[in-house]
């Protein structure tokens, strides 16, 4: 199962993502619960965030650090888990200028997750950002990115069961097949 | 007058292009200017989209640089457009990008733009009989 979860910045789209993913391992009690996540602690005052977040989310979860290759930990994990990816627009930018991959390799990477989520029985929760909806940006690169970024949406959401956007902390239904 | 809105890539010319598979296309992207519409929307038979608002009202902007005049300016436009539609009993498609979500630009140029887009904005979904917004490829109705 794939479920798909976007929205502004402090939308409550994580902790919305996170509910929803917890509940999904109290019904798949064969598997485990997995938080993938996706920043690289760059300084002191990252790494302490980190650690406040994974305190937070609580013991069901396993913290596994995924801010490039994340298909490769999906292969490992036992069928009928609950993974959590939060957030693609953080392992976009490391894949893009971190791992300087191309736009191929990326999509290619990505459907491989939901291959593999399909291929395991995994129930898999991919969260991500609306970036599209300021003011357009003269520079390139940025242009680009946002392009890219709507593109893995548009080919997530297409091969996603259920869709939400978070709206102040208030999911709106936009797919439930 | 239909409006579909919706942010940058968002999937509103796939809208658009299923909905209307045989209209005609005015563009700001292809260089086109806003002032062509009515020719081309008179001369040929079939729904008419005009898309990339945002690019015309920048160069407006440019032009005039009085928020008022350029404001009145495509509200007159739009008006228009709505009463010619009624005569011609083809669909005027408007095609619009959502850019007002994100943080107040620092550039006054950039503050004005995006303050008159979304002023037009609302104009045509006053105006429009039909709104739909689309987002990440999927569309809702809002009007």
């Amino acid at each position: 199962m794939l479920t798909f979860i976007s929205g502004g910045a402090r939308s409550g789209k994580s902790s919305f993502a996170e509910k929803l993913a917890l509940e999904s391992y109290h019904k798949h009690k064969d598997g485990n619960l997995y938080y993938f996540a996706t920043s690289v602690p760059s300084d002191e005052e990252m790494e302490a965030r980190i650690a406040r977040h994974r305190g937070d989310r609580g013991e069901e979860w396993q913290t596994i650090e995924a801010s490039l290759h994340v298909k490769d930990r999906l292969c490992d994990l036992p069928t009928e888990s609950t993974v959590l990816i939060d957030c693609l627009t953080v392992w976009l930018s490391n894949r893009l200028y971190i791992g300087q991959a191309g736009w191929e390799t990326i999509m290619q990477e990505v459907s491989g997750w939901i291959q593999t989520a399909q291929a395991r029985q995994l129930n898999l929760y991919i969260v991500s950002n609306d970036v599209n909806e300021g003011i357009p940006s003269s520079v390139d690169s940025v242009a680009s990115y946002t392009c890219m970024l709507e593109k893995l949406h548009q080919y997530i959401i297409s091969s996603a069961e259920k869709v939400y956007q978070v709206i102040a902390g208030l999911p709106v239904k936009w797919k439930d097949d | 007058m239909q409006l579909v809105v919706g942010g940058a890539y968002s999937g509103k010319r796939k809208f658009v292009n299923r909905k209307f598979p045989d209209s005609q296309w005015l563009s700001a992207y292809e260089n086109e200017s806003l002032t062509q519409w009515k020719e081309t929307y008179i001369t040929v038979d079939s729904a008419q989209v005009i898309e990339g608002w945002e690019v015309w009202i920048r160069q407006e902007w440019e032009k005039a640089r009085e928020l008022e005049l350029v404001r009145n300016y495509f509200e007159a436009c739009i008006t228009e457009m709505k009463q010619i539609e009624k005569q011609k009993q083809q669909p005027i498609v408007l095609i619009m990008l959502e850019m007002g979500r994100g943080v107040v630009p620092m550039d006054k140029n950039d503050r004005s733009w995006r303050d008159l887009s979304g002023w037009v904005l609302q104009t045509a979904a006053e105006k429009a009989e039909s709104v739909h917004y689309c987002w990440h490829g999927l569309s809702r109705q809002l009007k």
